[in-house]
């Protein structure tokens, strides 16, 4: 048998390196060309599960606690509370703004939701922070574009969906008391 | 009628007390009339000739206790301030059953006199004419109102925000579409496309003159008809719509976001992608290592590691023996080409030598440069060595104390 020409670039994305697979990269056509193969081959290989958007591909891990991925939730829910203070669309700004480091630094530190920063490991300080960065840089959340400013990839969209589906939970919880 | 003032004498003072006149249809817009206590906070600061020209003028109507703007004087401050409240629809669906009567007037009796038909036309042309801008007026209204609710000016919190946004879709933007939806048969758009089309055929029947002036003016605002609804169409569904989505969608995002901060550490987190890294060591690899290691430690002495003896790949070169052919050269001087001197002593040597000899062989001349004098000359002389051809300058070569 063959193999999809980017084979190899899915799997050292997808599985080796974590991250997700972004509209617009070779790898994620080639993906999104073999979406049943790969489903099939992730769940009968690892046992992992597949998750595939039209803009953004994620194989899910299983695992139970997830500190990156908690510190993710925190790192966007504060965001977005301190962005929905700034007159424009939310949504809009995430997906096309470009935000500077250092500004957002500021931010924080000034947030309401300071404590909540401090709790996290991984957003605990400025320097701690920085590793954050890097690590959701590598796990292709954000574009950094240089040492200051990023824009967020259409990953971010896999956890507005949690963001969502939080809301929606609650909102069901609400009318079924 | 207005026994007191003459018109511009009331437009001067409505210019004049325009500022009182805004906050009163503004009251009036948001609690429908104007109450007595509004009415007195308002006019607080204003002299008693201005509260009675207010009603003297017939701005103001009692309603009660209370007060109301006159009709057309709230319509001509609401459009000189462009505030409106939007109509119901069920407000404006009114304007299909007396546009629809009107039409059918027009053509109920054969014999109608001129006049009637003229005057019946110049009705259905202002019943026309009032939708359209009630149209546009409440296009405008909701689009303001949904961009306020956007900015979020009045500090609602998400859980309004989304009741306000679903309000406003399901009261207003989706029976406002369906009024000026053409593909819908009940809908006043299609009607004013049908009584549209009935106009443009019946002008051209034998009228007299001023009738046909009105049709044809019937006819070109109905020809407007459609562009304009077509543009009031397209704002909502354009702006409207996707706006009040947009912020209900933002609306829930954000919820949920605040609902998660309410307990960051503890509510789940969704599935994340994991490094799956290629393992070169295995897990026990350390403790093997340490283990091997320990022997050593306990043995007491040190131990002697012999390497397996490796096959001596690299040839020594022999150096060249500076001291023989020193001792060669200073019995050869005075020599007049030296390189000469050097490819003759070389011949014997082994070719895979020659070139590192030539080098050595030169070198012994500047070893020694205080001893001797170097003469060179124009001519070179070239010597081939291992099929590589060196282009030698000729010189002739001394010793310094032969010459003194």
């Amino acid at each position: 048998m063959t193999y999809p020409e980017k084979h190899y670039d899915i799997i050292k994305a997808l599985f080796s390196e974590g991250r997700f697979l972004i509209e617009g990269e070779t790898a994620f056509h080639c993906l999104r060309d073999h979406q049943e193969f790969y489903q099939q081959f992730f769940r009968e290989t690892f046992r992992l599960d597949l998750n595939l958007k039209a803009e953004y591909a994620l194989l899910k891990s299983s695992k139970d606690t997830d500190d990156l991925a908690r510190s993710i939730c925190i790192f966007l829910a504060v965001m977005c509370y301190e962005l929905d203070q700034d007159s424009g669309n939310l949504l809009e700004m995430l997906a096309f703004n470009t935000f500077s480091i250092s500004e957002w630094e500021e931010r924080f530190e000034q947030s309401s939701f300071h404590n909540v920063l401090e709790a996290t490991d991984k957003l605990r300080s400025k320097s701690q922070r920085l590793k954050f960065y890097q690590q959701i840089n590598r796990r292709r959340l954000i574009n950094r574009l240089d040492d200051d400013r990023f824009q967020f990839t259409a990953a971010h969209r896999y956890f507005l969906e949690f963001a969502r589906d939080v809301n929606m939970q609650e909102m069901v919880g609400k009318i079924d008391a | 009628m207005i026994l007191k003032a003459e018109p511009r004498t009331i437009m001067r003072f409505v210019e004049d007390n325009f500022g009182i006149l805004g906050r009163l249809y503004r009251t009036q817009m948001k609690e429908n009339i104007i109450p007595l206590e509004s009415f007195e906070e308002i006019t607080r600061h204003t002299g008693d000739t201005v509260t009675r020209r207010l009603s003297a003028y017939k701005l103001l109507r009692p309603v009660g206790d209370d007060f109301r703007l006159t009709e057309e004087v709230a319509a001509y401050l609401g459009f000189l301030i462009q505030e409106f409240k939007p109509l119901l629809p069920e407000q404006l669906r009114r304007y299909h059953n007396s546009i629809d009567d009107m039409f059918t007037m027009l053509y109920l009796r054969k014999d109608m006199d001129d006049k009637t038909r003229a005057l019946r036309l110049e009705h259905l042309f202002n019943e026309v004419q009032s939708f359209l801008d009630n149209v546009t007026n409440n296009t405008y209204t909701l689009l303001r109102r949904s961009q306020q609710l956007k900015v979020n000016r009045q500090q609602f919190t998400y859980a309004e925000r989304v009741k306000e946004a679903r309000l406003l879709i399901e009261q207003y933007i989706v029976p406002l579409n369906r009024i000026v939806d053409l593909n819908d048969a009940n809908s006043i758009a299609t009607l004013l496309q049908n009584i549209g089309r009935r106009i443009n055929q019946d002008r051209f029947i034998n009228y007299p003159p001023s009738i046909i002036e009105r049709y044809e003016l019937l006819d070109n605002l109905l020809r407007q008809v459609n562009g304009r609804l077509q543009r009031e169409g397209d704002v909502i569904r354009r702006e409207l719509t996707p706006l009040i989505e947009r912020i209900k969608r933002e609306s829930e995002v954000l919820g949920g976001w605040l609902l998660f901060l309410e307990n960051p550490l503890l509510r789940t987190v969704p599935d994340f992608g994991k490094r799956h890294t290629v393992k070169v060591f295995g897990d026990q690899t350390a403790a093997d290592l340490k283990m091997y290691v320990e022997q050593f430690m306990q043995s007491g002495h040190a131990s002697t590691i012999t390497l397996s003896a490796t096959e001596n790949n690299e040839q020594d070169i022999p150096l060249l023996d500076r001291a023989a052919y020193r001792k060669k050269l200073h019995a050869a001087l005075p020599i007049n080409d030296f390189f000469n001197w050097c490819s003759q002593e070389l011949e014997d040597v082994a070719a895979e030598r020659k070139e590192r000899d030539l080098f050595e062989l030169t070198s012994l001349l500047f070893a020694g440069a205080d001893n001797y004098l170097l003469d060179f000359q124009d001519e070179r002389i070239t010597i081939s060595v291992n099929q590589v051809r060196y282009l030698l300058p000729t010189l002739s070569v001394e010793l310094k104390s032969q010459k003194a």
